[in-house]
């Protein structure tokens, strides 16, 4: 018991020595990989790839929006305008040239 | 006839080549990373917001002279599609701005005074469509219309003028040539858009005219039942 006592001091010894005379390094050394210590909540990595798909979706939405409600405004103003032209064609072929 | 789909096909060949550019060629930014790729289509689209109430304001100028109706329903398309670059201003900056100043919105002068002019050229939109046609409400919104675009030299100067806090790397040179290339693509893809819709808007305000003049003709002469 005595030896494997005395065996485990000289290994700690051995051991702690010239772990009490390192250094401890301000900072990391440059380019080393720093040592990951926690997994804290907060980083907006995930929150900028949505408002970036956010963003474009946004504008094109908006442009396609735009060109449809152009594109309806056309298609019915088309269909009135037949209809009138229809109409007058009717009247001045009825009454003659009118004004 | 045939110049819309001409000018469609360019014009989305044009978005794709501005696509291309923002999202492969254009390098990401060291400190807002992906994020800030919102830029590129959300300051062209300030320009062109700008552009198209300047239009708008030339037109109504043209029109207030004695230059016609054309002019005017000419102004009104104009403005229509500035108000359209100006919402997506303001939809594109709070999604830009969250992530990087942590508030959707700030009371900056930039804000702010982009914020007025929309609104005050969302006053002429309202007043020009919901105001009727009589000629008074006609000239009253071309007289809007043309106060309003001094404003867009305010809003350009703000940031100089009262410090704020919105980027300004046009005058501070702060943007990478790649960056600057992928810019002026995706400024001339927008622009394309903006004269197709420009065109899109201007014909069906013109034909909307006709059929009114024509209504009122058929009134006169008994041919509405």
């Amino acid at each position: 018991m005595r030896r494997i006592l005395a065996a485990a001091l000289l290994a700690g010894g051995l051991w702690a020595a010239p772990a009490a005379a390192q250094e401890t390094p301000a900072s990391a050394p440059s380019g080393a990989v720093e040592q990951v210590t926690s997994f804290a909540a907060g980083s907006n990595e995930g929150m900028k790839y949505r408002h970036l798909w956010l963003a474009y979706g946004a504008i094109w939405l908006l442009v396609f929006g735009f060109v449809w409600r152009t594109w309806r405004r056309q298609r019915d103003t088309d269909t009135e305008l037949e209809d009138l032209r229809r109409r007058l064609v009717a009247l001045e072929g009825r009454d003659g040239p009118g004004d | 006839m045939k110049v819309f789909p001409a000018l469609t096909a360019v014009a989305t060949a044009g978005v794709l080549a501005a696509l291309y550019m923002v999202f492969e060629y254009a390098p990401l930014e060291a400190d807002m990373g992906v994020v800030q790729k919102i830029f590129y289509f959300h300051l062209p689209s300030a320009w062109l917001c700008y552009l198209g109430f300047l239009i708008g304001a030339g037109a109504s100028a043209g029109y207030l002279w004695g230059k016609g109706p054309k002019w005017d329903l000419f102004a009104l398309s104009a403005v229509e599609v500035g108000l359209l670059f100006g919402a997506i201003v303001l939809v594109t900056g709070p999604l830009w701005a969250r992530p990087v100043w942590g508030v959707w919105w700030k009371w900056e002068p930039r804000l702010t005074t982009m914020l007025l002019l929309i609104i005050f050229y969302a006053a002429y939109w309202v007043l020009r469509v919901y105001g009727g046609e009589s000629e008074g409400v006609r000239r009253f919104a071309a007289a809007l219309g043309v106060f309003g675009a001094p404003n867009i030299y305010f809003v350009n100067q703000a940031v100089k003028m009262w410090r704020g806090v919105h980027p300004d790397v046009i005058r501070g040179g702060g943007l990478a040539p790649s960056m600057w290339t992928a810019v002026w693509v995706s400024l001339a893809a927008l622009l394309l858009v903006f004269a197709l819709l420009l065109t899109l808007r201007y014909r069906a305000r013109r034909d909307e005219r006709a059929a009114r003049l024509l209504r009122r003709r058929l009134g006169r002469i008994g041919g509405l039942s």
